[in-house]
């Protein structure tokens, strides 16, 4: 089924199948018909209010309206920005003065905070805007090169980065992942990621066009693994796209000793390493399921390579993340720029990013022409990742080329603590380290500041998965000869490696 | 394990916390899933307290004292 709009799908599945239910929050929920009713509305709403091809902000309570009123934005001609209601209010407001949006949709209980953010802007109430009469379809047909959303993620510098994605490249992933994994109808899914990065792209895409079902899992259920996993059984979920560290905790948290998922078909995990011990407890408790792995990048409309998980895995060899989706380019770059079996991972085709919004200079930066087709290969995107192939032609990830790591799911530059820390009084140096094997991110530091000054400094600049597990006061801290802090010197000291 | 010990073991991961008096730190979404995570895994490697996947329910990470009674009981057994 090829497309020329990515709410084409929307269209064909309400048309198919009106009253399923689409996503759900456990209370309440859209079914296709009238996900698509509201998408609609939302979108006719915006254009007599006089938005066109211009982002649009939203400040929602993560559930099926939030979906929405996404929707509703590309059905506009616009695109959308998700802000989190979670944020801190620094970030949200760094984020709002590099997209400065004329419109924010906001729900009535965000309503103050959007205003506050954005005193500016015109603020619609998500509940008014979806009630406006708008057309019974949506349109078929996408303008070329229009930009379906942008999300932002953690810059070195401080300054988030806003990735802009264009609706062909939403097209491309809802032509290639869904028959990649076998998506189906009868798939289920609950989905664990916030709604403000690209991660649940994957199940919107299970839904909007193969037709099957969205939880959307209340976040709290991930400090209750048994009643999580009780959740996921009465409600038949039976898909299960997430994080890796989310499978990790459920399965630490010995919860299969107590109830194990009885439904489930399909498992993909990505985002960051399954340890392997953490990967069989889940094969041995759903031995029915699929299981890949995935991985990829914001920066490329998600995920761009995958690999089914069969049987049980060698402890000792890392799980390969596997083979690009049909029509992604995949390269491994040496040194010296050349095509290798080992480099950093750079990606190509459809699905590679318009740029970072407003910022050229980071987008040149991250973008380069396709090494093996210089001059009609378009732009590929250089993930700082590093990567290598096995005998089987398989990619492996092998780590980070900087200061970049993944933290409960999310891209965590340690360097943007770092410049959130040093703006405090009273500290003179900051260095983060990453102990990954305990999942936890470590802040040591010179000055006369307090920790306790820090954390509560810290909490009111960044997200709380970027605040620091433990924030330690040192009398100083090691030095390389030109004057950089000796990041492997601290570790070792601190980790005793 | 004492209080004192659990103590400093969850000012670890939350120094602004006064877990003396604080008695939503999941409510109030003090503690996230993966502090719990955490916690769980020091009570098992340096205290030998090992917490069943029943145990872990907001009412037992609620309050440091909640907590503590949980591992008390466990230690009892």
């Amino acid at each position: 089924m090829h497309m020329k709009s990515f709410l084409s799908y929307l269209n064909a599945t309400a048309d198919r199948l009106p009253d399923k239910p689409a996503f759900s929050d456990g209370d309440s929920g859209l079914t296709f018909a009238e996900l698509r009713r509201a998408a609609a509305n939302v979108g006719a709403c915006l254009n007599n209010s006089g938005a066109a091809a211009e982002p649009v902000g939203v400040l929602m309570e993560r559930g099926a309206s939030e979906i929405a009123a996404f929707l509703g934005i590309m059905e506009a001609g616009c695109f959308y920005v998700p802000l989190d209601e979670q944020m801190p209010k620094e970030r949200l407001d760094r984020i709002v003065r590099t997209f400065s949006p004329r419109f924010i949709l906001a729900d009535q209980k965000n309503l103050t905070a959007a205003e506050g953010l954005c005193p500016g802007a015109e603020h619609l109430v998500y509940s008014r805007a979806a009630a406006f009469p708008g057309p019974e379809r949506l349109r078929d047909e996408s303008p070329e090169d229009a930009l379906a959303y942008v999300v932002f993620t953690s810059g070195s510098t401080g300054e988030p980065k806003g990735v802009s994605i264009r609706e062909r490249s939403l097209l491309d992933y809802a032509a290639t992942l869904p028959e990649a994994l076998s998506f189906d109808e009868s798939l289920v899914f609950g989905v664990q990621s916030p709604l403000y990065f690209d991660a649940w792209l994957k199940e919107l895409l299970g839904v909007i066009v193969k037709g099957g079902t969205a939880y959307l899992l209340p976040r709290e259920l991930f400090v209750n693994p048994v009643s999580l996993i009780q959740y996921i059984n009465n409600h038949g979920i039976n898909a299960l796209c997430w994080v890796s560290s989310a499978f990790s905790l459920v399965s630490r948290l010995r919860t299969f000793y107590a109830v194990v998922p009885e439904h489930l078909k399909l498992m993909c995990f990505g985002g960051e390493v399954l340890p392997v011990k953490q990967l069989s407890a889940w094969q041995k408790a759903c031995p029915d399921a699929r299981i890949f792995q995935l991985y990829g990048a914001t920066e490329c409309t998600g995920m761009s390579v995958y690999h089914p998980v069969i049987g049980p895995q060698d402890p000792a060899k890392a799980v390969p993340v596997g083979k690009p989706f049909p029509g992604t380019k995949l390269y491994l770059l040496d040194d010296e720029g050349r095509i290798a079996r080992e480099g950093e991972i750079v990606i190509g085709g459809k699905c590679v990013m318009a740029g970072y919004y407003r910022d050229p200079e980071r987008t040149a930066a991250a973008l380069i022409p396709d090494p093996a087709d210089p001059e009609h290969g378009g732009l590929c995107y250089r993930t700082g990742d590093h990567g290598r192939l096995d005998e089987n032609g398989d990619l492996i990830f092998v780590g980070r080329r900087d200061q970049q790591v993944k933290h409960m799911g999310h891209r965590v530059e340690l360097g943007e603590i770092e410049a959130a820390a040093l703006s405090l009084k009273g500290v003179h140096e900051a260095v983060c380290l990453y102990a990954a094997d305990r999942q936890r991110i470590d802040l040591f530091y010179t000055g006369p500041a307090q920790p306790w000054d820090l954390v509560v400094g810290l909490k009111v600049k960044l997200p709380g998965y970027m605040t620091p597990s433990r924030t330690e006061q040192r009398a100083e801290l090691p030095h390389l000869f030109n004057g950089k802090i000796d990041r492997r010197a601290l570790e070792e000291k601190e980790y005793r490696r | 394990m004492t209080f004192q010990q659990l103590l400093i073991l969850l000012r670890d991961l939350h120094p602004d916390i006064d877990f003396t008096a604080e008695e939503g730190l999941i409510d109030r979404k003090i503690l996230t899933s993966f502090d719990v995570v955490s916690i769980v895994a020091e009570l098992s490697e340096t205290y030998d307290v090992e917490l069943r996947a029943v145990d872990i329910v907001p009412e037992n990470f609620n309050s440091a004292w909640a907590l503590f009674a949980l591992i008390e009981r466990i230690e009892n057994e």
